[in-house]
């Protein structure tokens, strides 16, 4: 299979620290990938990356061989946080909003998802609870029809219902062959997800299949994670 | 760009909307009041007036200063990031903000006329409540308004964001950079045409280097917006 995102030899560095640093891998198409790793360890950077809203220091990024510098920011989904939408706006104007600006935008899914998740198209934002917020953001994104979803910890509100019904959730509403890259630390739920998970904040970036995590080694990715992170903090 | 424009007019009129209305209720009330107001000393009617007049004189300097900041007001909001993933670019969004500091400036003038207007019926000869006349040209007043300080005013700020000794003092970075650029601008003395034209052109020359500067730089320092 092709790459889908070819990552070579990237760095980023906030004045003298290098958060990210040296850092290659490849990614294939069609998957979903868990972002994991301690706060403050540079995965919110990782995805800005990815998503051409920071350029690296050193090294390239590549989505279809195209420079991730080249392309469009708006090519790339990336979700927001709650407190990224206009509190003034109305649910049906945040869907007008993105109706305006992105041709890949389904609004009549966007109100399907919706009804789906009990929202009212006109409610205020701003009347909303942090978990009805974070629905907005996901209808939101997941109305586009994009080939990569970059998600930084987005399911922290939302109720445990949706959260057990997630991944139907979301591979109804995703291309077959999209990837989603998923930042979270809500892995006990979440791990079901993730066909990959990279771990950053080890000393070195691990990236490894799940099947592998779960067959092989005969560990949750939960346990998988914790084990990691005690080593590296051993050594 | 009519999407730009489109959003940033509902955005403005979000964050303005309480002031017009608050303008709006006075406006009325004035209108209602009888003509004999304020000019008895015995009551507290004056009073009442000259409130409502110093209310409108805040009100329309807010305004009158609200082009500046509206040019650089959505850097420092976590919204910022819901305009920055439409993948415009910055310039647009820029230019989008002059056509709505050029409809505030509008909206200042018709307030000031109303209020002058409306005022003027409770003037006595010794005691004038809100009034308002023009020192300057209109169009140049204009000009400086609407385009010329707020893009002075993005051009320090993005360039002092984008600046590795200023992004962690932008306030003191874009007051100095104002300050370097008033100093430059005291040593010509241009008047009338040669004014406008060389204003216009410099105004629009800053538009575009600030939206190019922040295209390239502002999020590669500011990763908490």
């Amino acid at each position: 299979m092709d790459d889908f995102i070819s990552i070579k030899g990237i760095s980023k560095k906030y004045g003298s620290t290098y958060i990210i640093k040296d850092m290659s891998m490849s990614i294939p198409s069609g998957r979903i990938i868990g972002l994991l790793g301690d706060n403050g360890i540079g995965k919110t950077t990782f995805l800005r990356l990815l998503g051409n809203l920071q350029q690296p220091d050193e090294g390239e990024i590549q989505i279809e061989q195209i420079p991730v510098s080249q392309m469009n920011v708006k090519d790339i989904v990336y979700l927001l946080e709650p407190a990224n939408i206009f509190d003034w706006m109305k649910v049906k104007d945040s869907i007008a909003f993105y109706r305006d600006f992105y041709e890949d935008f389904d609004a009549e899914k966007a109100l399907r998802i919706c009804r789906e998740f009990g929202l009212d198209p006109n409610v205020r934002i701003s009347r909303l609870s942090k978990g009805s917020k974070e629905k907005v953001c996901l209808m939101l994104a997941f109305s586009r029809n994009a080939k990569l979803y970059l998600m930084d910890e987005p399911l922290g509100g939302i109720d445990p219902t949706l959260k057990k019904n997630i991944k139907m959730f979301i591979l109804e509403n995703i291309p077959a062959d999209a990837t989603i890259i998923m930042a979270t630390h809500l892995l006990k739920d979440l791990e079901v997800l993730f066909d990959q998970i990279i771990i950053m904040g080890t000393g070195k970036i691990i990236y490894v299949d799940t099947d592998e995590i779960r067959e092989t080694r005969n560990q949750s990715i939960d346990e998988y994670y914790s084990e990691v992170m005690e080593n590296a903090a051993d050594n | 760009m009519l999407q730009i424009i489109k959003w940033e007019s509902v955005k403005q009129f979000h964050r303005l909307k309480w002031l017009i209305l608050g303008f709006a209720v006075i406006f009325l009330v004035m209108i209602l009041l009888p003509a004999s107001w304020g000019k008895s000393e015995s009551d507290a009617s004056g009073t009442v007036l000259m409130l409502f007049s110093v209310v409108m004189m805040f009100g329309i300097l807010g305004l009158a200063l609200y082009p500046m900041y509206n040019m650089i007001s959505d850097f420092r909001r976590q919204t910022y990031t819901m305009q920055r993933i439409t993948g415009k670019s910055h310039t647009a969004v820029f230019f989008s903000k002059i056509i709505m500091n050029l409809a505030v400036f509008l909206l200042v003038a018709g307030l000031l006329y109303s209020g002058t207007t409306l005022m003027d019926r409770f003037s006595t000869e010794n005691m004038h409540y809100f009034t308002f006349t023009l020192n300057e040209p209109y169009l140049q007043i204009m000009l400086e308004m609407v385009l010329l300080y707020p893009a002075i005013f993005l051009f320090c700020y993005i360039s002092a964001s984008t600046n590795r000794f200023f992004r962690n003092h932008r306030t003191i970075g874009t007051l100095l950079g104002i300050a370097g650029i008033s100093t430059i601008a005291s040593f010509f003395h241009l008047s009338g045409t040669v004014y406008y034209v060389t204003g216009l052109i410099v105004g629009i020359a800053l538009i575009i280097a600030a939206g190019r500067m922040a295209d390239k730089h502002f999020e590669q320092h500011i990763y908490s917006y």
